[in-house]
């Protein structure tokens, strides 16, 4: 009897463990697999053979090694199938860390455990600090939005403004919201609220001069 | 050669090619055939051969069957496989490198060598 209700619970772990797989091989696999572990643990205590605590281990660390794997390959066909949109995510990384350092530690210097934020510490290049604060987001952005103004073009008009052209370029689409939100963020703080000020106070008239204060802002 | 991405084949993919070599199988049924072709030497779990039969499939190699050959087992659940032509072909290939390669390690006469050492 007691080892009919480890036999149950074996077989639970393992249909909760099968839900770690990607959906689709789930979808394909899960039902065959769980009745082939059943077949298992029948076969297991019929034959009495060795501990069924050291089956179940092998059967779950196996389970467990095939799950990360799948996961795994999904990664590696998703990063071989959208290039332009990884190399994005990997341009807008500097920044978000350092966003987040940032809001961080201004959060803590607002309650008074931590001095006024200065990220210029983290990085002793200033070059570097300027591209990868200011011009990565900006390419990220740039390479995202000709690939997707590329790919319209490729499918017409007609099918780019099409639900189904969004679902199938949703990955370029939340890369291009990102870089812009990163890059508005960047130059908003102070080249945005300048030209705006500049514009209404002045019009048009003197725009390249405006260009120029407020990119030296 | 066969044109596809699993060559030089896995030992898994190996044994249950051969498994199926000679009958359509489910899951459980190939595992039991390894365990007997390898002589226990070979134990996959469920997680190494249904990843493996999804990369076979895939690659073509095998497919799934629609027959039911082990009716004192039969359940909606179970899927069964076979060997398609192309996954002939590629054991066939597979099993001359082999040979190809004992041949070769005949010629340069390394059994002996090998035995001696107890390998």
């Amino acid at each position: 009897m007691a080892s009919e209700h480890i036999t149950t619970f074996y077989r639970n772990v393992y249909r909760r463990l099968i839900h770690l797989y990607p959906k689709a091989y789930r979808e394909r696999f899960a039902e065959a697999m769980v009745q082939t572990f059943d077949d298992l643990c029948h076969e297991r205590k019929h034959e009495q053979s060795g501990s069924m605590l050291s089956f179940a281990l092998h059967m779950f660390s196996d389970t467990a090694i095939s799950i990360i794997g799948e996961h795994l390959e999904i990664m590696t066909n998703t990063i071989k199938n959208t290039p332009i949109e990884i190399l994005g995510l990997i341009l807008l990384i500097p920044f978000s860390l350092l966003f987040l350092v940032g809001m961080a530690w201004q959060f803590l210097n607002t309650l008074g455990y931590a001095s006024s934020p200065n990220l210029g510490a983290f990085i002793p290049n200033p070059d570097l600090g300027y591209a990868l604060i200011f011009i990565f987001p900006a390419l990220a952005f740039l390479i995202n939005f000709i690939t997707l103004i590329v790919g319209a073009i490729r499918v017409g008009p007609g099918s780019a403004l099409s639900t189904q052209f969004a679902k199938t370029h949703l990955f370029t689409l939340v890369i291009i919201v990102l870089s812009a939100g990163a890059t508005l963020f960047i130059f908003g703080h102070d080249v945005i609220p300048c030209f705006v000020h500049g514009v209404l106070r002045e019009g048009l008239n003197n725009i390249w001069p405006l260009i120029k204060t407020c990119g030296n802002a | 050669m066969t044109n596809n991405p699993l060559t030089p084949l896995t030992p898994a993919v190996l044994y249950i090619l051969l498994a199926l070599s000679t009958q359509e199988r489910h899951g459980y049924g190939i595992m039991k055939q390894v365990e007997q072709d390898s002589k226990g030497k070979v134990t996959m779990g469920p997680g190494t051969l249904y990843g493996s039969l999804k990369r076979m499939l895939e690659a073509g190699l095998v497919e799934e069957s629609t027959q039911r050959l082990d009716p004192a087992m039969d359940d909606k659940r179970r899927i069964y496989y076979k060997i398609t032509g192309l996954g002939k072909k590629a054991l066939a290939e597979e099993l001359e490198r082999y040979r190809h390669l004992l041949s070769l390690a005949e010629e340069k006469k390394l059994f002996p060598e090998i035995f001696a050492y107890g390998l």
